[in-house]
């Protein structure tokens, strides 16, 4: 969005001087913290031995996002007792497969090509949609065991694309990442920003397989 | 005597490195990296493996040829680099079939150190491990050294080899670090763009891109260069040479074979022509086009043929009605044809409309024939449509002389500067003409207030000039003509139409002034009454047609879209227009594609809302020059 408004009429900085400040999820003890409350709200009792790993399990499977923790709690008390790290494994599962999509993750599919208009011209004069070339990246990253680098996601996407602008990618993994999909190292290698979104988006496009 | 180096559009793989080299154009930067990559891996160890893929004519073979010859050449690779070349027309039935090509070209081209003895691998071994045990030995025969493969067409190599070939195949080249690979294909196939198939992102992949203009043009100047057609250089480098590579560059689309097969037979004479010119290049292309159509199935040859007539772009929908084939198999074959870059897609509401994306297959596939020949036709008219933009730009071009050879090109200047060049052209072109001073100040003076719309008085200057017994032909010629624009505005149909008749019977046929400039004369023809309209249009049509210059007329009809398009007009005043011409042009070809150019952009015009569906019945060539014409109604062209 602030790519766009910066093409438009606000070229210099659409923010103008308001700070820009990036919400992440919970610290690892902060997110543990949480679940405890929340499982203390439902009143579900976890065994003494078995507490810290179903509590780190609810905090990792969810990237320690405020939302997901409370969502994940809720369904582990309607749907799961005994809580132990398994069943947390299960109930994540179960909410990122379910037709109804409880955890509205269709939202990051949807909101593609609202994200990335307009089209970019091939090597052939083909226009390719903008966020057919996004989707396709975010597949790539969703398969890879480890951080990617401009140049290996460069040479995925010619594969897959007649593309030959090389500076149109490196902008697209820019916007990629500051719409949250994807996040940078500090050597510049990008993965998915958070792992919960990135086992959504294997499992929706049948990557898994 | 000197000799022509030896240019082979079909097979740049046996023309010199020295005619490759400077052949080259658009690509050399691509051509520095590569080489210098390859130079560098060899040195640190790291195999690259670079795919390069473009269209069949992009310069994929001329860029393998070159890097090939100098990576031979490279001082450090001397001794450490082995180079085996698979041609165009190699077959590939597995591992073991590759293992065995490989093994005897090495055998081949360096006898003392590899052997083609396999006998013994076939005979003990399973094809499989045959195929394994071979590649292995050829490592062991390399020794220190590396080795590159140059594949022409690395599709069909592909195709040849199974799943698990292929992985076999990556397996060893990465485990054994001693192979690299330089290969071409037209397409991207799935077996390096699926990412389920094995050699997935295992290839550096660079997509050759069409010419561009400027890039057409440098290879068309280095050809002749090559060949000391140094007449025709100057003439190349001319308004007037490039209005005419502009037109061809519209058909060629930047296909660098098109450009140097229509180089083949360019001289001054062809390219004033321009028409026969092109056809000798299409009959050149035919054969390549129409090896394209064998690489297809049936039914895709059917679909692309169904596209390739002048109705424009179609729909599924009516390409399915139009050939037979069942609407939901249109629909995935057609998808087939984009993936293949053979058909080119635009989105209309919810559906898609087809075209063959390259103008020069589609007017190569049609059946031509002397009273159908959409190609002369539309040869014709873009030469017509580019020349047009220099008429009031600069000078006669086929009055050049050597001389000028160093002017560069003009840059667009006001009306009153561009007709002032003209007159100094047409000056130059008649030396012995020089007590016209009068007549010339007088004329300059008369356009002047023409622009500024002091017609009564440009008028007289005019007609004044015309008296003048010292004033040269085209002088004369030149004021004839621009007297008709405002004659038109300020004199009744019948003595407009009289002055019009007395221009064509009294002018110079051969001046460049002739028939001075239909789309102003137009532009004002759309200010004056419709009622008049039909009896300035039928007398407008017969004399230009009758003086062979449909052509002219032709490009005034189209470029007048965009005066139809600001106009204001009614619809009924549009369709009244549009049903004149019609009138007036049936049975004339050179009028066609105007015609219906105008009947489009009427259409669009009339429409309930902005559509840009009608112009859609129009070829893409064509569309793409009418379209910009619309931007009042349909908003500008998008960039992509």
């Amino acid at each position: 969005m602030l790519r766009e408004l910066r093409q438009q009429t606000l070229a210099s900085e659409p923010l103008n001087d308001l700070p820009a400040v990036e919400i992440r999820g919970l610290e690892m003890a902060a997110a543990c913290q949480l679940a405890r409350q929340q499982l203390h709200n439902y009143q579900l009792q976890l065994a003494p031995d078995q507490a810290p790993a179903v509590l780190e399990r609810i905090a990792l499977r969810t990237d320690g996002v405020p939302f997901y923790v409370a969502a994940l709690v809720s369904h582990l008390a309607s749907h799961a007792e005994p809580v132990t790290p398994q069943s947390v494994d299960l109930v994540v599962r179960h909410l990122l497969t379910a037709d109804t999509d409880p955890w509205e993750m269709e939202h990051f599919r949807s909101r593609l090509p609202a994200y990335y208009r307009g089209t970019i011209s091939d090597a052939n004069g083909r226009l390719i949609p903008q966020c057919h070339i996004a989707s396709e990246l975010l597949d790539h990253f969703a398969l890879a065991d480890q951080p990617l680098s401009i140049n290996h996601a460069w040479t995925a996407m010619r594969s897959r694309f007649a593309l030959t602008d090389r500076h149109y990618l490196v902008q697209l993994l820019r916007s990629l990442a500051q719409d949250h999909y994807l996040v940078s190292s500090s050597d510049k290698l990008y993965s998915f920003r958070f792992p919960l979104i990135r086992s959504w988006w294997r499992i929706a496009h049948g990557l898994e397989s | 005597m000197k000799t022509d180096p030896l240019i082979l559009p079909h097979h740049p793989e046996s023309m010199s490195p020295g005619t490759l080299a400077r052949l080259l154009v658009q690509h050399q930067k691509l051509q520095q990296q590569i080489v210098s990559r390859f130079v560098a891996g060899s040195r640190s160890g790291d195999r690259l493996h670079v795919l390069l893929v473009g269209r069949p004519g992009f310069g994929k073979t001329h860029l393998l040829s070159l890097i090939c010859h100098q990576l031979s050449q490279h001082s450090d690779l001397h001794d450490s680099l082995r180079i085996v070349r698979f041609g165009p027309a190699e077959i590939c039935t597995g591992l073991l079939s590759l293992a065995l090509s490989l093994s005897g070209k090495l055998a081949l081209q360096y006898p003392q150190e590899f052997s083609s003895d396999t006998g013994r691998l076939t005979a003990t071994l399973s094809p499989e491990d045959a195929g394994t045990a071979l590649l292995h030995s050829i490592v062991q025969q390399l020794q220190h050294r590396s080795l590159l493969l140059v594949h022409e067409n690395l599709d069909q190599v592909f195709q040849g080899l199974s799943d698990a070939e292929q992985k076999r195949w990556r397996a060893f080249l990465q485990e054994t670090r001693r192979f690299s690979t330089l290969a071409a294909s037209p397409t991207l196939f799935p077996d390096v763009s699926d990412r389920n198939r094995p050699c997935f992102g295992f290839f550096d992949i660079h997509h050759l891109q069409a010419l561009k203009p400027a890039a057409s043009r440098q290879l068309v100047l280095r050809i002749c260069r090559l060949r000391h057609r140094n007449s025709v250089i100057p003439l190349l480098q001319s308004p007037a040479g490039t209005s005419r590579l502009q037109a061809a560059d519209v058909l060629l689309a930047g296909n660098p074979r098109a450009w140097v097969l229509l180089t083949q037979t360019l001289t001054t004479r062809t390219l004033k022509q321009f028409t026969p010119l092109l056809e000798q290049t299409f009959d050149a292309l035919t054969p390549a086009c129409l090896g394209i159509l064998h690489h297809l199935s049936p039914q895709q040859r059917q679909l692309l043929l169904g596209l390739c007539d002048q109705s424009g772009a179609k729909t599924v929908q009516q390409l399915a009605v139009a050939t037979g084939v069942d609407e939901r198999c249109c629909s995935r074959q057609l998808g087939y044809l984009r993936d293949f870059g053979l058909v080119h897609a635009t989105k209309l509401g919810k559906e898609s409309c087809y075209d063959v994306s390259d103008p020069l297959l589609r007017l190569c596939l049609q059946p031509l024939h002397d009273s159908h020949h959409p190609l002369r036709l539309t040869a014709a008219f873009l030469k017509d449509w580019f020349a047009a933009d220099l008429h009031d730009t600069v000078d006669d071009p086929w009055h050049f002389t050597p001389t000028e050879k160093n002017t560069p090109a003009t840059a667009p200047a006001s009306p009153q500067t561009q007709r002032h060049s003209l007159l100094l052209a047409e000056d130059s072109a008649t030396t012995s003409y020089n007590s016209d001073h009068d007549a010339r100040s007088l004329i300059l003076s008369a356009l002047a207030l023409i622009d500024q719309q002091q017609l009564s008085a440009a008028l007289a200057a005019l007609q004044t000039v015309q008296q003048l017994r010292s004033a040269a032909p085209a002088h004369r010629t030149l004021a004839l003509f621009a007297a008709l624009e405002p004659a038109l505005e300020l004199s009744a149909p019948s003595e407009f139409l009289h002055a019009l008749s007395h221009a064509f019977q009294h002018g110079t046929p051969d001046s460049h002034a002739f028939a001075g400039n239909p789309t102003r004369l137009l532009s004002r023809l759309l200010r004056r009454s419709p009622h008049d309209w039909h009896t300035y249009i039928s007398r407008i049509a017969t004399l230009f047609l009758q003086h062979q210059l449909g052509g002219r007329l032709a490009v005034a009809m189209v470029r007048c879209i965009s005066t139809l398009d600001q106009a204001g007009l009614s619809a009924a005043q549009l369709q009244l227009w549009n049903s004149l011409w019609q009138q007036a042009g049936t049975g004339c070809p050179e009028l066609q594609i105007a015609l219906r150019c105008t009947a489009a952009a009427v259409s669009v015009l009339t429409g309930t809302r902005p559509s840009v569906r009608p112009l859609f019945q129009l070829p893409l060539e064509i569309r793409r020059l009418v379209r910009p014409l619309l931007s009042s109604t349909l908003g500008p062209v998008e960039a992509p």
